[in-house]
């Protein structure tokens, strides 16, 4: 039995439907309510980005708020779907490791990778860089606190299988 | 304390001839003070029965060597009257027990914390004595304590080792082949010295001495050679491999089980060891049985399979000869008896400088912060270098023991092979063996000794491997003191009554709750206020059941929790500690901990709830962030807030809140305020505060003092009262710490 939300809530939570965005010039978003409340650079968040990344979307006003949840993109009309899309594809940075091109030997661990959004050079956070998750999947995280996904280990290379056991 | 006579069992019941009773008089309670009056060892019933109380005169059982003294003195004995009573004094180690006819003191009897129990118990029995003259209870045996004694302790190591190797009961018929294919490659070695015998004999000296012997008839020698190191290679490897893999099994299985039966036991069990120690019992003690099992057992055992083998085919070959070579390998067995238990005590004290040097660890890395904080690296580094000198020393003690085996027994095949040469040469000019069969000898003594060597290597091993052993079994044979019911009455969701019957419990003989009545209607809100040290906390552990009450019983909708398990009370129940605990993993998990199958919609209602939602959609990741092993970049009220979402997730329906919102600031505690009153609504609570201002939406606040009760109410009569609340309210008020008043 989930605790009840509405009472849980302080504030009402805006409607899905009732809502629609405003690009700025600066790629920022505006959330306009039914009655022409405006929230000027709405943050616009996915709850579970790695495990459910289809699912949950948040929208945050500029002081981190919760405005509105939708339990997924779908909830919004095609226009909105897409400005959201938009937002989200901006704000989000988590690139997809293709494969480990390189790696050191000695700590601290440098890997050179190619990724979904190029080449690039990182050094492996000091403790519990690479995590395996339960569907195969794996987040590795460089010192500086990025994270990266590699969407199927099993489907890496073998170099790149072999260059993960030995900085894991 | 070693004395004369602590060490003398104590027996379970009182004798029946130990009193003269009336007939039909009944015994209520009995139990034994330990000490005389002078405060020496020395063990004295007492007994209770529904007309008097009788004491053995504490001096005929007194004096060295639980001898009886030869003075007959006769019993004591109080009727029981009206204005008789017990009272305990309970100091530090010695509790006294005074019996006091109003005012007038008859008789006290002193007594170490060992017995502390069962002279609670007798002096409970005593008291409740009025209200039970009707309805008798039952004799009670003397000798029943609440928390399990410590374990017996296995009769030796080697058992021990033995208990630990009944593991590989699941992978026998695996162990079976390897002990074949050892079998097989303990075969395949001891041909080449037998080939060599004919090939001297009738090969090499015949051609020596000019007979016509061709070089073809030595190839079948030479190919039998290398075909029986060919096959002794494939079949070794097959063996270690094979008595490897077990051995993998057998140590995992240990740790698992280790564990697992760990998990099982009671929070004493761990408040009173420590960390470092049980990771090191559970880590290093098990790997160490592994590499025994697959290293050293292997080895000795086709070592010793060699030896016989080998023992069979000297005597085969010339009786007389082998009986010489083998004169010294009785002594090396004597040797190797003599100082096996003192290898045994030298590694069982390597283990436990092992164990402190990890606890030295497991210690000051948790607590870093303090060190630094109190810039007190440099000694922490001479702590650690103090305990890893002690496993120095400890090692080195046993190492002078057993490094001086392998050149003693080198020593014995040396003096083997002298005597072979010399009885050789004897002999064969005797003519009674062939040059081939001196050499195959000399071939299969160094062997034979270089085998008996690595056997008696396997002395030290052995004896390493069952301290390791002993201290699994250590953990595996703990109770837990909190145990669950053998036959458990089922526990569906409760309403959360609870109710608390004259709860009494002691940590050793220190009396932290004094008879607590409590009755907890369900869906009330408790808050328990009292000083540090009124026993709080101890009560909410109660009703969590991390410890039984030493007297006294709690029911929750009407159940004694004693008879129900533990997994099905608890499964109702939420804490929300002072100390938020976050494990390794997602946000999401540590939300979902106590039920891992809920959904990411149940998890983000829970967070929502608990005030947690927004700031954990701000971090990176969303709920899908890590958090570290101390919480990471988390601060305390975040983290508090993620624990509330985690007590909020199960839907208890038993809350306990034990100093929730102390750690936090006043503007954050506000926060966590509004989450935990939305926690409570429609559940039983119990919430302990020392900011009083906490408590505020309390249904009936019981204020504690010195394990009692003092007062119960609501917050403004308790005000009114001009109590113990009263009081703490009002230096609360006047101190500017607590910024949130109700």
């Amino acid at each position: 039995m989930p605790p009840d939300q509405s009472a849980a809530t302080a504030r009402p939570l805006l409607d899905t439907a009732s809502c629609c965005f405003d690009e700025l010039d600066d790629g920022g978003l505006v959330l306009i309510t039914a009655d022409g409340c405006r929230h000027d650079r709405v943050l616009v968040v996915r709850a579970f980005p790695l495990s459910v990344p289809r699912g949950p979307v948040a929208i945050l006003d500029a002081e981190g708020r919760e405005l509105l949840w939708a339990e997924s993109l779908a909830a919004f009309g095609p226009r909105a779907r897409q400005q959201l899309t938009d937002q989200l594809a901006a704000g989000e940075f988590l690139p997809q490791i293709e494969a480990i091109v390189s790696a050191t030997r000695q700590s601290p661990i440098a890997w050179e990778v190619l990724t979904d959004r190029g080449r690039h050079r990182f050094q492996l956070a000091t403790a519990d860089a690479v995590v395996r998750h339960p569907d195969g999947s794996a987040t590795v995280t460089d010192a500086a606190g990025i994270c990266y996904l590699i969407p199927a280990v099993r489907q890496l290379d073998r170099r790149s299988r072999r260059l993960i056991e030995r900085s894991s | 304390m070693p004395s004369d006579n602590s060490s003398a069992p104590l027996p379970d019941r009182l004798p029946a001839d130990c009193f003269s009773l009336a007939a039909g008089e009944q015994v209520l309670a009995a139990c034994q003070s330990d000490l005389n009056r002078e405060g020496r060892f020395s063990r004295s019933w007492l007994a209770l029965t529904d007309r008097a109380i009788y004491a053995e005169p504490a001096a005929t059982r007194a004096g060295g060597g639980g001898e009886p003294a030869p003075t007959e003195q006769s019993p004591h004995r109080w009727s029981l009257a009206a204005d008789l009573s017990l009272s305990l004094v309970s100091q530090p180690t010695l509790g006294r027990l005074e019996l006091r006819a109003g005012d007038h003191l008859l008789a006290h009897w002193l007594f170490t914390p060992a017995v502390t129990d069962d002279i609670h118990r007798f002096k409970d029995t005593f008291d409740s004595r009025p209200h039970r003259l009707s309805d008798p209870v039952q004799p009670v045996s003397a000798s029943k304590p609440a928390v399990s004694p410590p374990a017996e302790r296995p009769p030796g190591s080697v058992t021990a080792l033995l208990r630990v190797l009944s593991f590989a009961h699941p992978y026998r018929w695996v162990v079976l082949l390897g002990v074949i294919l050892a079998l097989g490659s303990t075969l395949a070695s001891l041909v080449p010295p037998y080939l060599t015998m004919p090939l001297i004999d009738e090969v090499l000296i015949p051609r020596q001495a000019g007979g016509a012997v061709t070089t073809s008839q030595a190839l079948p020698y030479l190919a039998g050679l290398a075909a029986a190191a060919v096959i002794s290679w494939l079949l070794g490897w097959g063996r270690t491999w094979t008595l490897a893999w077990v051995s993998e099994r057998i140590a995992g299985d240990a740790r698992i089980r280790t564990y697992a039966h760990m998990q099982s036991l009671s929070l004493d069990f761990f408040s009173t060891r420590r960390t470092g120690d049980l990771i090191a019992r559970i880590s290093s003690d098990t790997e160490r049985l592994n590499n025994y099992l697959s290293i050293n057992l292997i080895e000795f055992f086709s070592n010793l399979l060699l030896v016989i083998f080998t023992a069979v085919v000297l005597f085969s070959i010339s009786p007389l000869l082998a009986a010489v070579t083998l004169v010294p390998f009785p002594l090396v067995i004597w040797l190797v008896a003599s100082v096996r238990g003192r290898l045994q005590r030298g590694f069982a004290h390597g283990r436990v400088a092992w164990a402190d040097m990890t606890s030295v660890l497991a210690d000051t890395i948790p607590g870093i912060r303090v060190v630094k904080a109190f810039a007190q690296e440099s000694r922490e580094t001479d702590r650690f270098t103090r305990a890893n000198r002690r496993v120095l020393e400890a090692n080195d003690r046993v190492n002078v023991t057993w490094s001086y085996f392998g050149p003693l027994v080198t020593l014995f095949s040396e003096l083997g092979l002298l005597v072979i040469w010399g009885s050789g040469v004897w002999l064969i000019f005797n003519g009674s063996v062939t040059v081939g069969t001196l050499t195959a000898f000399v071939a299969y003594i160094t062997r034979f000794y270089a085998k008996v060597e690595s056997m008696v290597r396997m002395v030290p091993a052995t004896q390493r491997a069952a301290a390791s052993a002993q201290r699994i079994c250590e953990i595996l044979d703990c109770r837990p003191t909190v145990a669950d019911p053998a036959d458990p009455r089922p526990l569906g969701r409760p309403r959360g009554g609870i109710d608390l019957h004259n709860i009494r419990f002691r940590y050793g003989s220190r009396e932290v709750l004094r008879g607590i009545n409590l009755r907890i209607a369900p869906g009330e809100m408790i808050g328990l206020v009292g000083a540090s040290g009124s026993g709080k906390s101890t009560l909410a552990n109660l009703i969590c059941r991390f410890h039984d009450p030493s007297s006294g019983g709690i029911t929750v909708d009407g159940i004694n929790l004693r008879e129900v398990s533990l997994e099905s009370y608890r499964r109702h129940l939420g804490c929300v500690l002072q100390e938020p605990f976050l494990f390794f993993g997602t946000i999401a998990e540590n939300i979902a901990y106590g039920r891992p199958e809920a959904t990411p919609a149940e998890i983000v209602a829970a967070a929502r709830a608990a005030g947690a939602h927004e700031f954990i959609l701000q971090l990176p990741l969303g709920y899908d962030s890590r958090v570290g092993e101390r919480g990471g970049r988390l601060s305390g009220g975040e983290r508090q807030r993620i624990s509330i979402a985690r007590a909020l997730l199960v839907d208890p329906a038993i809350l306990i809140l034990d100093e929730a919102t102390s750690s936090v600031d006043a503007e954050t505690e506000a926060v966590i305020q509004r989450a935990i009153d939305r926690l409570v609504t429609g559940r039983t609570t119990i919430a302990i505060a020392h900011r009083l201002a906490t408590l505020r939406r309390a249904d009936r606040l019981v204020v504690l003092d010195q394990g009692r009760i003092c007062e119960i109410g609501r917050h403004d009569e308790l005000l009114a009262a001009g109590g113990i609340y009263a009081r703490l309210y009002q230096t609360q008020m006047t101190d500017p710490q607590p910024a949130t008043p109700p």
